[in-house]
């Protein structure tokens, strides 16, 4: 099968970006947790290849830990979402329209009254800011997303004949959930998976950057702008480099979630012949 | 329809009086003692004790509870322990800045979406729609909050049309202060616009393609004639939706936004009452926001059933 | 006049239809016959102009000395709706959802400009009057999904014709109906076609509509007119191979043997089966609608019942309480004496006893899995799966045709008749004494159905089965049952010997049923023995 050039080209951008953030576990070009004044706001050259910031720390070592964090957060909170979503959502369409499902939803639309950072202002005013309050922050957000989509998958699937045939054959609803509608939407969970991933680096960037993410000394994308704004009239470098590394690594996900979904939509494939 | 928004009404009223037990829960009763929270560490017996008092802390869960609800709901939201002003007056305040601030990006990035999605549905899979498809994935790639730094940098600090943050106030006119929150704005609305020109596209690709549109072509419509008459307000059931999930989303931005700009909105005010442990200030500031998200789903319920007349009859 | 020229159309240089030759008389019904992707429809989207994207066309279809493939879109848009009118076969998705009727009819005539806004009301209005939307239960504010299937087909019609067409073209237009709806709607373009004298082309897959309809008739095989001429001629003579096969599929009686046994098998016991409808508000009661009301019958050992009616009459319901899959509000249901409880642990030895085959072969299969696993789900029902479970799978693919590496295939690379056949392979492996077969040959084209009901004929004489046949097309249960049950707003109306209830019906639905059951002459039968 011929794969989507955008599957390619986001699958590429966003193998850079994990590859880079697991080799800084092991290597980075320089120490980011070492300050060296006299080194500070280096332009780009063979040592620095991206130009040191105010603390003369390596901005290229910086970004790939920064990745690091960025993938991190997100990463976990996505795992949050499908943790407690996708069961929840099974569920709820397994007993569709009793009191379980009815508690779902309207627990679902109670957290979508509460975006992201309200969850996070919440949080950090009470155990105040770090790198696990914005996990949370965007973890419990992904909850009733991962919830909406695996009921809606869920509840369609549930009409359909082969789940009836499992009911006669005397499968009860948790095996029928996990045997039938599980395996079936799964292609809407990974689609939907890389749209929440991009969102969290998106978020985590965001929470980062207002200071109710991750502190310094870790460093991420986002705390490097809030740095860098103000410098921005002496060094603008600093400002466009961590905005481009958001950019690039969620414009992959993107274009890679997009190409997933042509590839694994059965529709979108069959009407492509 | 009445009915149907009444019961809308009455379902959205519960979720904000759930929604307002989960704040006041959260920042209440788990953190142990407010006042001694807000005092810090060093503080004196005596000073958490005055303050106890003065929050009314010394009552029992419920009673507060209902005390700080029923404040609320005239229009007392308690004193600010920094400020030592009403919160409702702070948030009045403050609100004259985030409210239209949202409101300038939510115009701005419909106005935006609105023909470049029927655009790119229009000509779908010639090079201006691969183009546009291209531009709105780079558009929804980019952080609000950098963008604006880069507006900064290019309409600010280079080319010096606006100035980089600070707000007039409504009183030096609304020139003024519409320019001051133009810069914000755009940064707010175009990475929205882009999702919103998305949804639009596909919504439209996707009603254009139900027997309706077949039985319009049918009758003689031309293709044209389809879209406007029967694709587009069909198209418009996914596209309401997004714009009410964006609302909430303009409404944080906001927040975020304000902090590069330097604008005295509500966003300002809630790292403030953070940093300074104002709970009372946090806590009311939250109750808003939520109250904001859940009044603006009402308003896209409300929409929805103008726009569809078989969710009319449903409650 | 309209005639077709060798008409051809290709996509990507497959060729869909070819050389399609066709007169259409005015004042005439044509009738245009076929199994599905024959390409009767894509005939008449040429026609149209409507033609998806990437599809060319050849030859010509003159309408007059116009040839409505040549024409710039500009002209077909003032020629569609004006001089052509079109309904299709879905009237549930095929009117605007969120446009009243009204708008919908009148757009037809302001599009076109033949009147202002009030004038294209009133007219809407005489052409709802016309087609049976009266004014007081249909106002022109009545919005698409207040109204039934037959009523929106209705609509659809009032739209098409409302500018008085020389052609009107109906592509399966009562294929999603009931018989009865069909009737009626099949009686309304008879109606239109006099006073109007305009052309009719009638698309359809069912002879008998044809035979009841049609002055003209034209067979297509894919993508190719192999047979045409006057009606009664036509089926009198059947010169070409494909119509004689397609005749003798839509009427194919299955050669069967009486074998049932006096001894009852299945026995419902005045089931009543209650549905909860939406809630009104959010502290609204529920209310409750009853699907099922009293239903008593059995079902013996070895027999084939039929049950007939129409959609929403309660089959469905019915069907769901006897598999266990929802609770009764009121009587039993007991199979061999052994009452069927639907709940969460079901009682294997009954259950395996009674499977069950759906309609849709499309849905009855989990996609991911291989035929094996689908074939040997229902073992489920054992305490423990078998030991020879292969070699059961390869028996009970043997019994319905299919070789056994079908096992290792997933079910996508099967046709419709193999699903449906793999479906019965799936309701045999628990060796059932009562097979329900819900509609179970409906979706399938005349000659599959044909196949798989002697199929069902010969496995119910080697393994003794007894069948509860579910459907809503008379013609097959008259075929493959040895009793038949009539059932109308869950209530079963008739009950008796399968002959003597279609020659002799006693209840009035049945016989209205019957009346509206579109059947080809007798007459002109005589001389198609082959």
């Amino acid at each position: 099968m011929r794969l989507p050039a955008q599957l390619i080209l986001g699958g590429v951008l966003t193998a850079l970006f994990l590859a880079a953030a697991l080799i800084s576990f092991v290597w980075t070009p320089h120490d980011v947790a070492s300050l060296s004044i006299p080194d500070k706001l280096q332009d780009p050259s063979a040592t620095y290849w991206l130009g040191t910031d105010h603390f003369g720390r390596d901005t290229l070592s910086m970004l790939m830990v920064g990745a690091r964090t960025s993938i991190a957060v997100a990463l976990v909170a996505v795992g949050i979402g499908i943790g407690l979503g996708v069961p929840l959502g099974l569920l709820a369409a397994a007993y569709r329209g009793s009191l379980l499902d009815e508690v779902v939803m309207r627990g679902n639309d109670l957290i979508f009254a509460f975006p992201a950072l309200v969850i996070a202002i919440l949080i950090t005013a009470v155990f105040g800011p770090s790198a696990l309050n914005a996990i949370l922050a965007i973890g419990i957000f992904n909850i009733p997303v991962f919830a909406r989509v695996t009921r809606g998958g869920a509840l369609s699937l549930w009409t359909l004949d082969y789940v009836l045939a499992a009911r006669v054959a005397g499968k009860g609803r948790f095996r029928i959930s996990y045997e039938h509608i599980l395996p079936n939407i799964l292609n809407l969970l990974i689609v939907q998976g890389t749209i929440q991933f991009s969102l969290g680096i998106l978020a985590e960037a965001a929470l980062s950057y207002i200071g109710l993410g991750a502190q310094p000394p870790l460093p991420s994308w986002g705390r490097m702008l809030a740095d860098a704004q103000t410098m921005i009239y002496t060094d603008a470098r600093l400002a466009i480099l961590p905005g481009l590394a958001i950019v690039a690594m969620v414009l992959g996900l993107n274009l890679m979630g997009d190409g997933l979904r042509d590839v694994l939509d059965p529709r979108v494939r069959r009407a492509r012949g | 329809m009445l009915r149907f928004a009444l019961n809308r009404a009455l379902s959205l009223g519960l979720s904000l009086l759930v929604a307002s037990v989960v704040i006041f829960a959260v920042i209440e009763v788990i953190p142990g003692d407010p006042a001694a929270f807000m005092l810090g560490l060093n503080a004196q017996p005596e000073a958490v004790e005055a303050l106890r008092d003065q929050l009314g802390l010394n009552g029992s869960l419920i009673s507060r509870y209902l005390g700080w609800l029923g404040g609320m709901l005239t229009g007392d939201f308690g004193v600010s322990y920094t400020y030592k002003v009403p919160v409702s007056e702070l948030i009045l305040q403050r609100l004259w800045v985030s409210l239209p601030l949202a409101l300038y990006a939510l115009i701005l990035s419909t106005l935006i979406a609105f023909p470049v999605g029927l655009i790119a549905a229009a000509r779908r899979g010639s090079a201006t729609d691969y183009g546009i498809m291209g531009a709105t994935q780079l558009g929804i790639a980019v952080p609000n909050f950098w963008f604006a730094m880069l507006l900064v940098l290019v309409f600010a600090v280079n080319l010096r049309w606006f100035s980089a943050g600070g707000f007039p106030g409504w009183d030096a006119g609304i020139g003024p202060a519409l320019k001051a929150l133009t810069l914000p704005a755009v940064a707010l609305a175009l990475p929205q616009a882009s999702i919103l020109a998305r949804v639009m596209r596909s919504a439209l690709i996707e009603t254009l393609g139900q027997d309706y549109i077949r039985t319009a072509r049918a009758k003689g419509l031309t293709r044209r004639q389809a879209t406007t008459r029967h694709a587009l307000r069909n198209a418009m059931i996914p596209v309401l939706t997004i714009i009410g999930l964006q609302f909430s989303f303009l409404l944080a931005g906001a927040i975020i936004i304000e902090n590069v700009f330097y604008l005295p909105g509500l966003g300002r005010l809630i790292f403030q009452g953070i940093t300074q442990r104002d709970l009372i200030v946090v806590e009311s500031l939250v109750m808003i926001l939520v109250f904001a998200v859940i009044l603006v789903t009402f308003l896209v319920d409300i929409a929805y059933a103008a726009v569809d007349p078989r969710l009319r009859r449903r409650a | 006049m309209i005639r077709l020229d060798r008409l051809s159309v290709s996509v990507h240089g497959l060729p869909i239809l070819r050389d399609v030759t066709l007169e259409i008389a005015p004042g005439k019904v044509t009738g245009l016959v076929g199994e599905s992707g024959s390409g009767k429809s894509m005939t008449a989207l040429a026609m149209m102009g409507l033609l998806p994207q990437g599809f060319v066309t050849n030859g010509h279809a003159w309408l007059d000395d116009r040839d409505l493939t040549t024409l710039p879109e500009r002209e077909m848009c003032r020629l569609r709706g004006n001089r052509v009118g079109m309904i299709f076969q879905e009237p549930m998705t095929a009117l605007n959802p969120v446009r009243c009727i009204g708008d919908q009819v009148a757009e037809t005539l302001i599009i076109h400009g033949k009147a202002n806004r009030a004038d294209a009301m009133d007219i809407a209005r005489q052409r709802l009057d016309r087609v049976g939307l009266p004014d007081d239960r249909f106002p022109l504010t009545r919005y698409p999904h207040e109204l039934s299937g037959g009523q929106r087909q209705r609509v659809c019609i009032a739209m098409a014709v409302a500018l008085n067409p020389k052609l009107l073209i109906a592509d399966e237009p009562t294929t999603a109906l009931d018989v009865t709806t069909q009737a009626q709607i099949l009686d309304l373009l008879k109606g239109l076609v006099e006073e109007e004298g305009m052309s009719l082309l009638l698309i359809t897959h069912d002879l008998a509509v044809v035979a009841d309809m049609a002055d003209h008739v034209a067979v297509m095989q894919e993508g190719e007119i192999v047979e045409q001429g006057p009606t009664e001629v036509l089926f009198r003579t059947m010169a070409h191979p494909y119509t004689r096969k397609l005749f003798a599929a839509s009427s194919h009686q299955p050669a069967r043997v009486a074998q049932a046994e006096d001894v009852p098998l299945l026995s419902v016991e005045g089931a009543v089966r209650d549905y909860p409808t939406a809630r009104k508000g959010v502290f609204g009661r529920p209310g409750s609608f009853r699907a099922v009301d009293d239903v008593s019958f059995s079902v013996n050992r070895g027999e084939s019942l039929g049950l007939v009616g129409e959609s929403g009459c309660g089959k469905s319901t019915l069907t769901r309480a006897i598999l266990g899959l929802d609770a009764l509000q009121g009587g039993s249901i007991r199979l061999d004496g052994q009452e069927i409880h639907a709940g969460p642990h079901p009682d294997g030895a009954i259950r395996r006893r009674m499977q069950v085959v759906f309609q849709d072969p499309y849905g009855s299969f989990n996609p991911r899995w291989r035929v094996e696993r689908l074939v040997a789900e229902p073992f489920h029902l054992m305490d423990t799966r078998p030991p020879d479970t292969r070699d059961r799978v390869a028996t009970a693919l043997g019994d319905v045709g299919l070789p056994p590496e079908a096992m290792e295939r997933y079910i996508h690379e099967f046709s419709g008749g193999q699903r449906q056949r793999i479906a019965i392979a799936r309701a045999l492996i628990t060796n059932p004494d009562l097979i329900i077969l819900d509609e179970a040959v409906s979706a399938l084209d005349v000659s599959i159905r044909a196949q798989i009901l002697d199929l069902l004929a010969k496995l119910q004489r080697e393994h003794g089965l007894a069948y509860l046949f579910i459907s809503h097309d008379l013609s097959v249960v008259r075929a493959i049952t040895d009793r038949v049950m009539v059932m109308q707003a869950g209530r079963i109306v008739e009950e008796g010997a399968t002959d003597k209830v279609f020659t002799d019906p006693q209840h009035d639905y049945t016989r209205t049923l019957i009346a509206a059951t579109p059947v080809i002459p007798a007459a002109w039968q005589g001389e198609s023995d082959d």
